[in-house]
């Protein structure tokens, strides 16, 4: 055996009790949040369900198993156990990346079966066939999700750094393209920018296949008129050409975020661990860029420039764990003034 | 045998090891010694191969510890490492068994009993001396050619300290093993370690046997009939003196015979030589570099 399959034998039978756990909590949360919901009119009865709690189990399953799966690689007294184990820590990245996806994919089934189970009692009803590509595109917005989670909590030293990170990196891709788009006035980048929250592509195809496959149960209101129940045609399957950029973008991103994760933990300071997270990718570029982003697109009040001011810096005060103003923080802030203050003038 | 040429390394942008050079032969026991803050450990890291060296380069029989057939060789033994709250001793060994191929479980169960570990018992639970035992019974069992460990007799009871001895030197007799411990108990390195390698100022400051090492300082105690003049040791190689009433106790560098003739043309009433242990020694080059 090689030292990949000893380790990741070793990592899979290790965290196999903390999948089951997931796995039960996934199943009994299914099992209450789909189920069949009949709805009677005058003359008809119908059956609809709402299937979106899968896409909502799938983003929360990559955002936590990231954290769980790298969590102990920021702890300095876990490297000096883990460091010198005779496997290289590019192998070792690699079984934790697929250990995450296995979790992911098999807790991810686990709820699908249980939610199809659920309901082919109301199989002519419901065109549950269209689960197998819902599970398969989700499967793939899962594996970019994960991928991004994973490179952005790699570049983080600590635990709460990292969560931090991934919360940034969640909207800095609305951000940065709303901010794109307001400078630019281009239409198809205006309207497309809710389309790179790091979990729109679960969000779409969950919105898109929760209509798909419950073709036949419409939605109902009470029309005040008739005072009966009104139907509204049932939504067919299709993603528009936003969406369809954004796949493509997270498609590389995803690949890019594979790479830059397999780079980075291979090359990871076992002796930063715990200590600050200087990563290029992180605080001090997250910081400027999203307050920048968030500026140009909604902020043109006074106040609004205080605002920033003071969230920026209480970033930095997170990023750097001090209140200590080094030369290059006072060469930052007095530019930020010396631009607020030609704001004011001109 | 181990090679470790030009090594520098940074901890938070601050140089903690400056341009290391040590040959550690095969079949060696060698204490790493130096103050608090030395650089002990961080030397340790870089050697087993969690620490990236930002310079230089540290080699076992000329491969790298980056390559995992070298690590299969190495062992590390932090001074706290770490564990999970559900951790026990059978579950850490279920993490390095499959990994070292050497592993002799029957080694590992004769420490276990000796120790009087429970292995199915959380470690969280033990005592630190006890979770010491623990982690230096799997390091024997798993029979390293290169065991690095670090403050090893740290919170050890003295039975525990003479059979982790024992049974290092048995691995060094038996498969020819090289030990690497750093300590602060130089009396402890000085009992069964045969090579020594002082840090000082971010690098080896010196290296070699121990018994040369101390060979090459002497100690007299001296009582004089009258007043002591100030300067009675002008001239002489004095490397620390502590004076009491009319006796002096002096430690020297260099051949004690050549000394002990020049003390005697003091005309000393009372004259002894005295032993000189490691622990002098170190200090004793370790005050001087520090004068100067």
């Amino acid at each position: 055996m090689t030292s990949f399959k000893k380790y990741f034998t070793y990592h899979f039978k290790s965290t196999l009790l903390r999948g089951a756990v997931m796995a039960v909590l996934a199943l009994a949360l299914t099992v209450t949040s789909v189920y069949p919901d009949t709805v009677r009119s005058d003359t008809e009865v119908y059956i609809r369900s709402d299937i979106s709690f899968l896409g909502i189990l799938a983003a929360i399953l990559c955002t936590v198993i990231p954290i769980l799966e790298l969590s102990g690689f920021k702890n300095r007294r876990n490297l000096d156990t883990l460091f010198f184990l005779p496997v290289t820590r590019q192998k070792m990245a690699v079984a934790h990346y697929i250990n995450g996806l296995i979790h992911i994919t098999v807790i991810s089934a686990i709820c699908f079966v249980t939610a199809a189970l659920r309901l082919i009692g109301y199989a002519e009803h419901l065109n549950l066939l269209a689960m197998f590509p819902f599970f398969g595109y989700t499967i793939f917005a899962c594996i970019v999700m994960y991928s991004v989670f994973m490179f952005v909590f790699t570049q983080a030293n600590t635990v709460a750094d990292g969560a931090v990170f991934m919360a940034i990196y969640a909207i800095a891709g609305f951000c940065i393209v709303t901010a794109i788009g307001e400078i630019t006035s281009i239409t198809f980048i205006e309207g497309s920018a809710e389309n790179y929250f790091v979990y729109s592509p679960i969000s779409v195809f969950t919105s898109e296949y929760n209509g798909y496959i419950t073709p036949t149960i419409k939605y109902f209101y009470y029309d005040p008129d008739v005072q009966n129940i009104a139907i509204v045609s049932p939504q067919s399957l299709g993603f528009n050409d936003y969406e369809a950029v954004s796949f493509v973008f997270w498609g590389i991103a995803g690949i890019a975020s594979v790479l830059g994760y397999l780079f980075t933990f291979s090359r990871q300071k076992a002796e930063k661990a715990g200590g600050i997270s200087d990563s290029p990718f992180g605080y001090k570029v997250l910081i400027p860029l999203c307050g920048l982003c968030i500026y140009i697109s909604i902020g043109t009040a006074d106040i609004m420039n205080i605002m920033y001011l003071i969230a920026m810096a209480i970033g930095y005060i997170i990023y750097r764990r001090s209140f200590k103003l080094k030369i290059p923080d006072l060469v930052v802030l007095g530019a930020f003034l010396a631009f607020i203050l030609c704001g004011f003038i001109f | 045998m181990i090679n470790i040429r030009d090594l520098s390394h940074c901890l938070g942008g601050t140089k903690i090891l400056d341009n290391i050079n040590l040959t550690i032969p095969d079949g060696t026991i060698m204490g790493l010694v130096g103050i608090n803050g030395a650089g002990k450990s961080t030397l340790l890291r870089l050697m087993s191969g969690v620490y990236i060296p930002d310079e230089g380069t540290v080699c076992y029989d000329g491969a790298s510890p980056a390559d995992e057939k070298t690590r299969e060789n190495i062992f590390f033994l932090p001074d706290d490492p770490y564990f999970t709250h559900q951790a026990t001793i059978k579950s850490m060994l279920d993490m390095y068994k499959p990994l070292y191929g050497r592993l002799d479980m029957d080694v590992y169960r004769r420490l276990v009993s000796e120790f009087e570990l429970d292995e199915k018992k959380p470690i969280r639970t033990f005592s630190k001396g006890m979770r010491r035992q623990a982690y230096i019974a799997i390091a024997i069992a798993i029979r390293p050619k290169y065991l690095l460990l670090d403050e090893a007799f740290d919170g050890l009871d003295p039975l525990a300290r003479q059979k982790v001895k024992e049974e290092l030197i048995r691995m060094v007799e038996d498969d020819g093993a090289t030990v690497i411990i750093s300590s602060h108990s130089l009396r402890e390195l000085e009992d069964f370690c045969d090579r020594y390698a002082v840090i000082d100022r971010m690098t080896v400051s010196s290296s070699g046997d121990i018994s040369e090492k101390v060979e090459r300082y002497c100690k007299f105690m001296l009582a004089f009939a009258d007043d002591i003049p100030e300067n009675i040791l002008d001239g002489l190689p004095v490397i620390s003196m502590t004076r009491s009433g009319k006796f002096i106790k002096g430690v020297f560098e260099g051949d004690g015979h050549d000394i002990e003739e020049r003390l005697r043309a003091l005309a000393p009433t009372v004259m002894e030589q005295m032993p000189v242990d490691f622990e002098e020694a170190f200090i004793n080059e370790v005050t001087r570099r520090k004068e100067k």
